[in-house]
């Protein structure tokens, strides 16, 4: 492990002038989970480390009328104990609950998660299809970005080097929208997905929807929406099983996975396909209920 | 047995308990030894290649560096790093730093510095040219005519043919192999193939060195092997064996890894050479690359069997692949037959051949099962498919089968430890009630047909029937010194080795029980080369028979000495009707009664003047075995492929219980293990023979969500051989899993997977070439 620098900031403006003084040399830690384990690797280019997981006031979940924000250093644990989230964010709750360990989620941290931005974060599917915006600030400016466009790449974002992510902001899901979320891995515990699905829809009548989203992740170079599907479950009477299975069949031609130490693409794809059918058909067999 | 023992039968606190659940110093590495030098090492990053040239000079430059130890400076002495006892069964084909590295991981050599981060920073300013040799990664290519030669160095030994990598042969037959096909009914034949796994003690390998006040070198490591440690080093590095003391400390689990002598030679070399203490520690990625592993093997069974289900003949081919090395590799190949071919000894035409092979892939060794878990992979498998075939029950063709209290197998004697075996007899046996007791706990006949459960997951119960030994017989040695306080408390010195099983506390009820005292006056010292008697170590599910035996041996000498004091007091003719209890040796006869302070006291100071003590050895002619049957019940997941054990049930007898408690941990352990070992646990290889997943993130043990409920249920027998008729049973239950998942596996699905692990990818690809079929 190589030497480095630590500085620990005490409230969000120490933060952003340590960020901008710093640049391109700096890191933020949060909940550390993600950097240990790279700096151990060495993998670190950076040789500062901005520790803010002592800032007070970037921790916590408030409701703002029908709009949840959740504050980045918002712990896996803290969003699965909210019964704010059980209420509203149901999809966001069982991402994060397939997350590591308790260890893990005691440590680790929304907003980790999202900045770290591996194609396998279990946070990332459903903050799309929930629509979520991250608030992104520096010392000179703020900007609201949608999680659709926060990635570029695998462990790339939009952010800037003096940017940090203040706020996710996240609407209620309404009475009449309902979703889930799945995951394969190698094990029950501590297993990196191998693929992982979220779906959102809103129910306008019977087997037909009105919206759908649907995102993958693990599946590409950064988690990704599919649109195929979204249209065919849009314009589709879900009737019956075999319909889901053939919409859950397109996923074979929206993702596009590697083959890696978790699975080959080959199986990568087949899961794309079967975790989503298996989730769509629970949803049919509750009658397209919560 | 309840009521009729004391301490024996109880499930007494492990008398370690408390100091480790404390956070006691008592593991190896928790002791902090001033001035100590770090010791880190340098692995080969080819599978094959010649070390032209290692330029070190700019390391040794570096402030703190200490010294470099390579084949250049080091003594070029031939061994194996086995750990077994003497004269030792596997090939001497390593020295303590080879000039030729065999596969990627192989150690090159070791820097000692003053801190762990100079000696990581040295590794980096040295400089290793090799000259690269063509690798051969597969044991059958290994074999072949024309395959890279791997051990064509001179003056190695005990290897059966080194230009065809041929570790090892082995060839067993009894009765006439074709004829008992040609006259069965049925004849099956089906091949299995098992991988590649790492032991993952939570304590990996780790040696302190120094010299203490007289200049004798001290070794505290973390090792099964205590003696042999204390003998292979000094064989290796030419240091006088009286010069050299071993301590054992508590051990955080061995499995096997610990048996191999790896980190002992070298951490004591630099001590001898600079002086300096010396601590030599593995990371978990070391652990993983250049330790030890288990051996994969590919196993062809073929059994013939009547009508009615009596198998006629049995026939076994293992291809065993030892790695670059050829530890454990002749031994563990011979149990691959031995401990699973008696257990069917109603066919009496046995064959069993298998051939061991050197390859460029990491090194295996001894690890728990020991061969018969491999053997059972294929062998437990296809019994299942015979039954099939007849349409009898897989309990029903066991219970057929399976040998009884009384008989023998010709096995027994023909394969031995790399030499001939010997003939015993089953004493305890109650295979049936195991069967039937599993039977019932699984509801083996409700749920055994395919029962759906949600959506696309279905269920199915398998099982299996096992046995393993104790101890290896008319080999394993173990002895105990034991001797009287005057408060009635006994000293125990002996060698048997806790490796976190709790043999020392098994062995304080086996001294309370024999010596009428509670175990919490029995006083534990083991595992000192210098203060203990020998023991061979803790290896072969030899602990509580053989060291235990030894305690026990000693423990009735002792007795004899104090009925004998005690008669000289009382004034009595014999000690026929003497008892021994709660701390007091009574005459039945005359009902006179002296506690065993007093005696103590009288013969250290007023009469005798004399120590009461007595030692004592313990070897067995025979190697009971401990039986086992398993079932499972699994749920398969058709849509992602995984599989979900539901319900694991473990019959076991391993003659008297000596400590129900340590007993079920050892069974539950063994499971745990042999479930990681058949659904998720996998070395994976590069194109260049690099293990490429060293860690437990890859690497996947189990964890504590992917255990199902286990149900161990011990059924008792009385083993004549065992002190206070106990067996072992260490090994035999990670002998269940692979076969019993399978069998369960099958019957969900109709699918058999012939390559272990079991995993999603396969279980779901083998479910669509099913359903293609
Ligand atoms: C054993 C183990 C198991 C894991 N299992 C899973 C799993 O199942 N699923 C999963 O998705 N992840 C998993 N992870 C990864 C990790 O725990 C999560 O990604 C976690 O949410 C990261 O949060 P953190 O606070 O620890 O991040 P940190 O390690 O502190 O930071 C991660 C990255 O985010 C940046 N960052 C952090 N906060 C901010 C901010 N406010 N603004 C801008 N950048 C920021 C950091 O600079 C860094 O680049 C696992 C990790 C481990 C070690």
């Amino acid at each position: 492990m190589k030497e480095i620098n630590y500085l620990s900031a005490s409230n969000t403006e120490d933060a952003l002038s340590l960020l901008s003084g710093f640049g391109e040399n700096a890191k933020i830690i949060a909940g550390g989970t993600d950097i240990l384990v790279r700096l151990k690797d060495n993998v670190i280019k950076e040789d500062t480390l901005i520790d803010i997981s002592g800032v007070r006031e970037l921790k916590g979940i408030y409701e703002d009328k029908d709009i949840i924000h959740i504050l980045p250093l918002t712990t896996h644990t803290d969003i699965i104990e909210s019964p704010v989230i059980c209420k509203h964010l149901p999809i966001l709750r069982d991402a994060v609950k397939s997350i590591g360990s308790p260890q893990i989620r005691n440590r680790g941290t929304i907003g980790g998660n999202i900045a770290n931005a591996s194609p396998a974060g279990d946070s990332i599917p459903a903050l799309y299809v929930l629509s979520a915006y991250v608030r992104v600030k520096s010392r000179e400016k703020e900007r609201m970005v949608s999680i659709n466009e926060f990635y570029k790449g695998p462990g790339q974002t939009v952010l800037d080097s003096n940017e940090m992510i203040v706020d996710i902001v996240i609407p209620h899901m309404k009475e009449q929208e309902i979703g889930f979320f799945r995951k394969v891995g190698q094990r029950n515990a501590i297993s990196i997905a191998i693929a992982n699905v979220a779906v959102k829809l809103e129910v306008s009548g019977e087997n037909r929807f009105s919206n759908a989203s649907v995102a993958f992740g693990a599946l590409a170079p950064t988690v990704l929406r599919a649109k195929l599907i979204e249209n065919a479950l849009l314009n589709e009477v879900c009737d019956s099983p075999e319909k889901l299975l053939y919409i859950s069949k397109l996923s074979e031609r929206e993702v596009s996975p590697i083959t890696d130490i978790r699975g080959s693409a080959s199986y990568r794809i087949e899961m794309s396909t079967n975790i989503l059918y298996e989730g769509l058909l629970l949803m049919f067999l509750k009658g397209w209920k919560r | 047995m309840e009521g009729f023992f004391k301490y024996i039968g109880k499930s007494v606190e492990k008398i370690d308990a408390l100091a480790l659940a404390t956070g006691q110093p008592l593991f190896t590495d928790d002791m902090e030894i001033k001035n100590a030098l770090q010791i880190k090492s340098l692995y080969s990053p080819y599978a094959h290649a010649i070390i032209e040239d290692i330029e070190e000079e700019e390391a040794l430059k570096i402030p703190g560096v200490k010294l470099i130890l390579s084949y250049k400076n080091t003594p070029q002495y031939l061994h194996t790093t086995a750990g077994q006892g003497w004269p030792e069964p596997s090939p001497y084909d390593t020295c303590m730093f080879n000039r030729k590295v065999r596969y990627v991981g192989d150690r090159v050599l070791t820097v000692a510095a003053e801190t762990e981060e100079i000696a990581t920073e040295a590794l980096k300013h040295i400089k290793v040219n090799y000259k690269i040799l063509p690798a051969v990664f597969d044991p059958e290519e290994a074999m072949k005519e024309g395959a890279p030669v791997i051990h064509d160095e001179e003056g190695i030994s005990g290897v059966y043919d080194a230009r065809r990598n041929l570790v090892a042969h082995i060839e067993v037959k009894t009765g006439d192999i074709e004829k008992g096909f040609r006259e069965s009914d049925v004849v099956v034949e089906d091949t299995f193939e098992t991988h590649y796994a790492q032991h993952c003690p939570i304590e990996p390998h780790v040696t302190i060195t120094y010299l203490d006040e007289y200049g004798r070198l001290v070794i505290r490591t973390s090792t099964q092997v205590p003696f042999h440690v204390r003998r292979i080093v000094s064989q290796v590095t030419g240091i006088p064996l009286k010069d050299i003391r071993v301590i054992k400390p508590r051990i955080g689990g061995g499995f096997g890894v610990k048996q191999e002598i790896i980190l002992e030679e070298i951490c004591a070399y630099t001590t001898y050479l600079t002086g300096r203490p010396a601590r030599y520690l593995y990371s978990r990625e070391e652990e993983f690359i250049s330790s030890r592993t288990r051996h994969p093997m590919k196993i062809k069974v073929k059994i013939g069997a009547k009508k009615d289900g009596t198998f006629n003949a049995i026939k076994m081919y293992a291809l065993s692949n030892t790695g670059a090395y050829g530890t454990h590799g002749l031994t563990v190949a011979s149990n691959t037959g031995s401990k699973t071919l008696p257990l069917y000894n109603k066919a009496e035409n046995v064959e069993f051949i298998a051939d061991v092979v050197y390859t460029n892939l990491p090194v295996a060794g001894a690890y728990r099962g020991y061969g018969a878990t491999q053997g059972y992979a294929a062998l437990e498998q296809v019994v299942d498919e015979v039954a099939e075939k007849l349409g009898i029950s897989p309990i029903e063709i066991r219970k057929k089968n399976h040998i009884r209290s009384g008989e023998t197998s010709p096995i027994f004697r023909a394969l031995g430890e790399g030499r001939e075996g010997v003939t015993q007899y089953i004493q305890s046996e109650s295979l049936d009630r195991l069967i039937e007791a599993g039977a019932k706990e699984i509801s083996w006949s409700e749920n055994r047909r395919k029962k759906t459960g949600k959506q696309s997951k279905v269920r199915g119960i398998g099982m299996a029937m096992l046995m393993q030994g104790s101890g290896i017989p008319a080999v394993d040695m173990g002895a105990a010194t034991i001797k009287l306080n005057e408060d009635g408390s006994f000293n125990i010195l002996y060698g048997g080795t806790d490796i976190g099983t709790g043999l020392d506390t098994v062995v304080a009820q086996i001294v309370g029980e024999t010596l009428g005292t509670s175990p919490d006056k029995v006083i534990v010292y083991a595992a000192d080369t210098d203060i203990t008697p020998f023991d061979k170590g803790a290896y072969a599910s030899s602990g509580t028979f053989v060291s235990g035996g030894a305690v026990y041996n000693a423990a009735l000498k002792l007795r004899e000495q104090v009925f004998e004091y005690a008669r000289e007091k009382f004034n009595e003719f014999d000690t026929k009707e003497f008892l021994i209890e709660d701390g007091e040796v009574i005459s039945k006869r005359s009902g006179r009664r002296i506690s065993l302070s007093e005696i103590a006291y009288e013969t250290f100071y007023v009469r005798k003047h004399q120590q009461l003590m007595a030692t004592a050895s313990f070897i067995s002619q025979s190697s009971p075995p401990p039986f086992a049957v398993h079932f499972v019940e699994i749920e398969v997941d058709t849509e992602t492929g995984q599989i979900t054990p539901i319900k694991y049930v473990a019959a076991v007898d391993c003659g008297i219980p000596i400590n129900p408690e340590l007993v079920k941990g050892q069974i539950i352990g063994a499971i745990v293990n042999g479930i990681g070992y058949a659904l998720t646990e996998e070395f994976e290889f590069g194109k260049s023979g690099k293990m490429v997943n060293p860690n437990f993130l890859y690497y996947r043990i189990p964890s504590s969500r992917d255990i199902p409920e286990i149900v161990p249920i011990i059924i008792e027998t009385y083993e004549p051989t065992g002190a206070y008729g106990a067996k072992s049973v260490a090994e035999v239950n990670i002998n269940g899993p692979i076969p019993a998942i399978g069998n369960a596996l099958y019957n969900a699905t109709g699918i058999r997977i012939h390559k272990t692990p079991y995993t999603p990818e396969k279980v779901l690809k083998a479910l669509k070439d099913n359903i293609n079929k």
